[in-house]
C-alpha cells in the first residue's frame, strides 16, 4: 500500500528502481568476488597444509630410518647405551634374549632378519628386534629398540595456521597413532600425506595428517566482507541519490508537459505552453507538442469557422433558426438566423426565454409555452407547433416551432434543441392551394350538376319534340307533301344529333369519375368491345387481328372497353370504300409502361389534322360522309391521359392510320374525384 | 285478357303535359280500358289519393301509380317515400317513369319501394310500346288487389 502510494510518482519509482538495481548489482558482484576469494584462499591453505603434511611425513620417515640404521649398525656392540638420542628423539634400547621373544620374533631372529611390532598403547609404541649377527650366523640374542611416536611427533613444529596433527603407522596389520597440538576439528582445513616406511620395518605405511583453522584467512574474509558492505551501501546510496535527482529532473519536465496538455482548451482558443528548457528528447517532445497543438488549433478554428459558416448559410437558406437551452434556465443560445426570424440582430439582446416569448403573438403564447413544458416534463419529447411572430417592425410572420428534449439516464431533461422556421410563404401558398382545391371541388360539383341537367333536363325537351313529331307525322301522314316531309326529316335529324351530342358530352364528362380501378385483362376488354361492334364488323366483313396474349393492366374495365371500342370503331368507320378493313391490335412492353397500337388500312389522317383529331367535337369529315359527333377520340385521350399515358396517331403514307397509346404499369397518384 | 269493370285506374304524377299526353295516347291505343288520372305535383297527387277536397271526394283508389321524379315542389322520391310510409297507400304498385338514366336515381327509387323503374324512351313509338308492355305485365300477368 505504502509503496503503491509512493510509486504513484514516476520520480519515486525511477529512483527506487535505480537504487534497487544498483544494490542488486553491488551485492551480486560482492558475493561473487567473495566466493572467488574464499575459494582461492581455501585452495591456498589446502595446498600449504598438504605440503606441511608431506614435510612432516618425510621428516618422521627420515627419523625412523636414521634410528633403524643406527641400531642395526651397532647391534653387535656390547656397549650399546640404554637410550639413544637421535635427531633430538630419545630411543630406548636394550639387549634381549631369545627367551623374551615371542615365537614369531624367535623365528625372525633365527632367520637373521629384523622383526618389529607396533602397539597403540602409550601414545604409539614402536618396537623393533634386530638379531645380533656374529660372523655369518645370527646369535641367539638381539637388540630391541623402542620409540614412542608421541616423542617423535613432539619434535614436529607447527606453522601459525595449523593447530594440530597426527601420525598414523600401519604395519603388519596393525596401526598406531599419535597426535600433537590441538585436536583437528571436523571442519578444519586438513591435509594427509603418506610415505612408505623405511627399510627394516617390513611392509607398512605411515600417514601424517595436519589441520587447523587459518587465522589469516578469517581476518581477510572478515575485512573483505566489511569493505564489501561499506562499498555496497555507499554505491546504493549514491545510486539512489543520483536516480532521485535525475528522475526528478526528468519527471518535473514531463509533468510540466502533462499539465500543459491537460490545461489545453481548443474551444477557449488558448494555446498551451509546451516550452521545455534544454535540447534533449523531452524538450523536443515539448516542441513537437507545441507544433502539433498549433496545427490542431488552426485546423480546429478552420473547421469551426467553416461549420459555423455552413450552418449559418444552411439556416439562412432554409430559413431555419436554431436554439439550445437547459430546462429551468432562462438563458438560451440562439443562432443568427434564430435572431433574424424573430426580427432581431445578434448581440442586441441577451437570448432568453422571456425575449423569445415577447416576440410570440400573445394569442399563441399560452399554447406554445404549454407544449414546451409538457415535452420537458415528459409528455413526449417532441414539439411541433405553428405560431405567429410579432416582429419589432410590427410585421407578423408565421413560424413553425420544433423542439426535441434530450434526457440523461435518469430521464431528467437536460437540454432542449429547438428550431424555428419562417413558414409564412408556405402558409400563404397552402391557403391558396386550399382555395384552389375548394374551387376545384366546387367546379366538380357544378360539372356533376351539369351532367344531371344534361341527362335529364336538356334531353327532355328534345324527347318531347321528337315524340310529338312522330305523332304529328302519324296523324297527318297522308296530307304531307315531299318538301314538308323533308323538313320534318331535318327536324328529326337535328333532334337526333343534339341528343347524340348531349349523350357523348355526358360520356366525356364522366370519364375518370369511376374509381373502380383494378387489374384488368386487356384481351377480355377487347373481346367485349368487339362484341359491341359486332354489327359493324359483320357488315364490313372486317378482319381484326388481336394478339393471343395480352397483359393484365391496372385500370377501369369500362373505360378500357370504351377505349378499344372507340379506336377499333373508328378504324371500321373510316375505312376505304371497296376495301375490306384490316385492323391490327398490338402491344409492346416498354419497361415502365405498355404501348398499345390499333392500326388500320383506312383513309388515314393527314398530318396537319392529327392533333386536332383528339379535340372535343372535332370532325374532319362532313356528316354526310361519316356519321358521328367527333367526341370518340377526345374520350380516348381523356381516358389515357387520366391514367398518366399518352395517345397519338401516326400515318402510313395515305394507307391507313396507327393509333398508339401508352399505359403506365404503375398508376400515378391521382386524387380520386367524387364520382 | 282480364278486364276490370269500369276499367283500370292509373294515377300519373307528371308535371310535363307533353309527357302526360304521350302516356295518355299510348294508353288509349292499348288493349285495356284505362282511366288515367293526372296529377301535376305532390299536392294534387295526395289530394287525389286521400280524397281531399270536393273534386276528389269520389276519387277511385288507383291500381297503379306512374310517378315522374323531376317534379316541381316535392320530388318524386319524396312522394314515393310518403306513399310507402302510408299504410293505406303502400299497397299500390308504383312505377317510376323518368327521363333520368342515372344509377343513383334508379337505386334510390328501388330502395324507397318502387316496383319498377322505366326510363322514358326518346321515341313516341317506343314510348307507346313500353307502356303496352307495362299494361300486359301489370294487368294480364300480375294480380293486383281490388281497387
Amino acid at each position: 500500500m505504502v509503496f503503491n502510494r509512493f510509486s504513484q510518482r514516476l520520480s519515486t519509482r525511477v529512483a527506487a528502481a535505480t537504487s534497487a538495481l544498483a544494490l542488486f548489482f553491488v551485492v551480486c558482484m560482492g558475493v561473487g568476488a567473495w566466493l572467488v576469494a574464499l575459494s582461492m584462499m581455501r585452495t591456498q591453505a589446502e595446498r600449504q597444509t598438504a605440503e606441511l603434511a608431506r614435510a612432516h611425513a618425510a621428516h618422521v620417515s627420515g627419523i625412523l630410518a636414521t634410528i633403524a640404521g643406527h641400531v642395526a649398525e651397532h647391534a653387535g656392540d656390547a656397549s650399546l647405551p640404554p637410550t639413544l638420542s637421535i635427531a633430538g628423539v630419545t630411543v630406548d634400547i636394550r639387549v634381549i634374549g631369545m627367551a623374551e621373544l615371542g615365537d614369531w620374533n624367535k623365528a625372525a631372529m633365527i632367520l637373521g632378519v629384523a622383526a618389529g611390532r607396533v602397539s597403540s598403547d602409550g601414545g604409539g609404541l614402536i618396537e623393533m628386534m634386530i638379531p645380533v649377527v656374529t660372523g655369518s650366523t645370527a646369535s641367539d640374542k638381539g637388540v630391541s629398540w623402542r620409540l614412542r611416536l608421541d616423542r617423535l611427533s613432539q619434535r614436529l613444529t607447527m606453522p601459525g595456521d595449523v593447530s594440530g596433527g597426527e601420525v598414523v603407522l600401519r604395519a603388519g596389520g596393525r596401526s598406531i597413532q599419535a597426535a600433537w597440538g590441538a585436536p583437528i576439528p571436523g571442519n578444519a582445513i586438513s591435509a594427509e600425506a603418506e610415505v612408505p616406511l623405511p627399510n627394516g620395518f617390513g611392509r607398512g605405511q605411515m600417514a601424517v595428517r595436519v589441520g587447523g583453522k587459518s587465522k589469516e584467512l578469517d581476518l581477510s574474509l572478515g575485512q573483505y566482507a566489511l569493505w564489501l558492505s561499506l562499498i555496497g551501501a555507499a554505491a546504493t546510496a549514491l545510486a539512489a541519490a543520483l536516480a532521485t535527482v535525475t528522475s526528478r529532473r526528468l519527471t518535473r519536465r514531463l509533468s510540466a508537459l502533462a499539465d500543459a496538455a491537460g490545461s489545453f482548451d481548443f474551444a477557449a482558443g488558448r494555446g498551451a505552453h509546451f516550452h521545455v528548457d534544454g535540447d534533449d528528447e523531452i524538450a523536443r517532445l515539448g516542441k513537437s507538442f507545441a507544433g502539433m497543438v498549433e496545427r490542431l488549433d488552426q485546423a480546429y478554428r478552420d473547421l469551426d469557422r467553416r461549420s459555423q459558416a455552413l450552418l449559418s448559410n444552411a439556416e439562412r437558406v432554409a430559413q431555419v433558426g436554431s436554439a439550445i437551452w437547459e430546462p429551468g434556465h432562462s438563458q438560451q443560445v440562439w443562432s443568427d438566423q434564430f435572431h433574424a426570424i424573430l426580427g432581431l440582430n445578434p448581440g442586441d439582446v441577451m437570448p432568453s426565454r422571456e425575449v423569445f416569448f415577447d416576440r410570440v403573438h400573445p394569442d399563441d403564447r399560452p399554447r406554445l409555452a404549454a407544449a414546451v413544458s409538457a415535452a420537458v416534463q415528459g409528455g413526449g419529447n417532441r414539439v411541433v407547433e405553428d405560431f405567429r411572430i410579432i416582429r419589432g417592425d410590427g410585421i407578423e410572420r408565421v413560424a413553425q416551432f420544433r423542439a426535441e428534449v434530450a434526457r440523461d439516464d435518469d430521464g431528467h431533461a437536460i437540454r432542449v434543441d429547438a428550431t424555428i422556421q419562417d413558414i409564412t410563404e408556405r402558409k400563404r401558398m397552402e391557403d391558396q392551394l386550399d382555395g384552389v382545391v375548394r374551387d376545384l371541388k366546387r367546379s366538380n360539383e357544378e360539372l356533376e350538376q351539369f351532367a344531371y341537367v344534361a341527362s335529364h333536363d336538356l334531353r327532355q325537351p328534345l324527347r318531347t319534340v321528337r315524340s310529338y313529331l312522330t305523332l304529328i307525322e302519324d296523324s297527318i301522314e297522308d296530307k304531307l307533301d315531299d318538301e314538308t316531309r323533308e323538313f320534318m326529316d331535318f327536324i328529326r335529324d337535328g333532334v337526333k344529333r343534339m341528343d347524340a351530342l348531349i349523350t357523348d358530352l355526358l360520356a366525356y364528362s364522366r370519364v375518370g369519375r369511376r374509381v373502380a380501378d383494378g387489374p384488368v385483362d386487356v384481351g377480355r376488354m377487347i373481346d367485349l368491345s368487339l362484341l359491341d361492334l359486332q354489327a359493324e364488323i359483320d357488315e364490313t366483313q372486317a378482319m381484326i387481328i388481336v394478339p393471343p396474349s395480352l397483359p393484365v393492366i391496372e385500370g377501369d374495365s369500362g373505360e378500357l372497353t370504351r377505349l378499344f371500342q372507340n379506336l377499333i370503331g373508328n378504324a371500321l368507320k373510316y375505312r376505304k370504300a371497296e376495301q375490306v378493313p384490316r385492323i391490327v391490335v398490338a402491344c409492346r412492353d416498354c419497361g415502365p409502361h405498355w404501348q398499345f397500337s390499333v392500326s388500320d388500312n383506312g383513309i388515314g389522317i393527314p398530318p396537319e389534322h392529327r392533333e386536332r383529331a383528339f379535340g372535343i367535337f372535332q370532325r374532319l369529315h362532313a356528316r354526310h360522309e361519316y356519321e358521328g359527333t367527333g367526341i370518340g377520340l377526345a374520350i380516348c385521350r381523356k381516358i389515357v391521359e387520366r391514367q398518366g399515358g399518352e395517345i397519338w396517331v401516326e400515318g402510313k403514307d395515305g394507307d391507313g392510320a396507327v393509333f398508339r397509346f401508352t399505359w403506365p404499369k404503375m398508376r400515378r397518384a391521382v386524387t380520386a374525384l367524387p364520382a | 285478357m282480364r278486364q276490370v269493370e269500369g276499367g283500370y285506374h292509373i294515377l300519373l304524377v307528371e308535371d310535363d303535359l307533353a309527357d302526360a299526353g304521350l302516356v295518355r295516347i299510348a294508353l288509349r291505343r292499348g288493349r285495356h280500358t284505362v282511366n288515367l288520372h293526372h296529377a301535376k305535383d305532390s299536392t294534387e297527387a295526395f289530394a287525389f289519393l286521400r280524397r281531399i277536397g270536393s273534386d276528389h271526394a269520389r276519387a277511385p283508389r288507383p291500381h297503379l301509380i306512374l310517378l315522374d321524379l323531376n317534379l316541381p315542389g316535392r320530388s318524386g322520391h319524396e312522394i314515393l317515400q310518403e306513399l310507402k310510409s302510408d299504410n293505406a297507400l303502400r299497397g299500390i304498385p308504383v312505377i317510376v317513369l323518368s327521363t333520368s338514366e342515372a344509377e343513383r336515381d334508379i337505386v334510390r327509387s328501388y330502395n324507397l319501394g318502387a316496383n319498377s323503374f322505366i326510363s322514358k324512351p326518346m321515341d313516341a313509338d317506343e314510348f307507346a310500346q313500353h307502356i303496352h308492355i307495362m299494361e300486359t305485365y301489370w294487368f294480364d300477368i300480375v294480380r293486383l288487389p281490388a281497387a
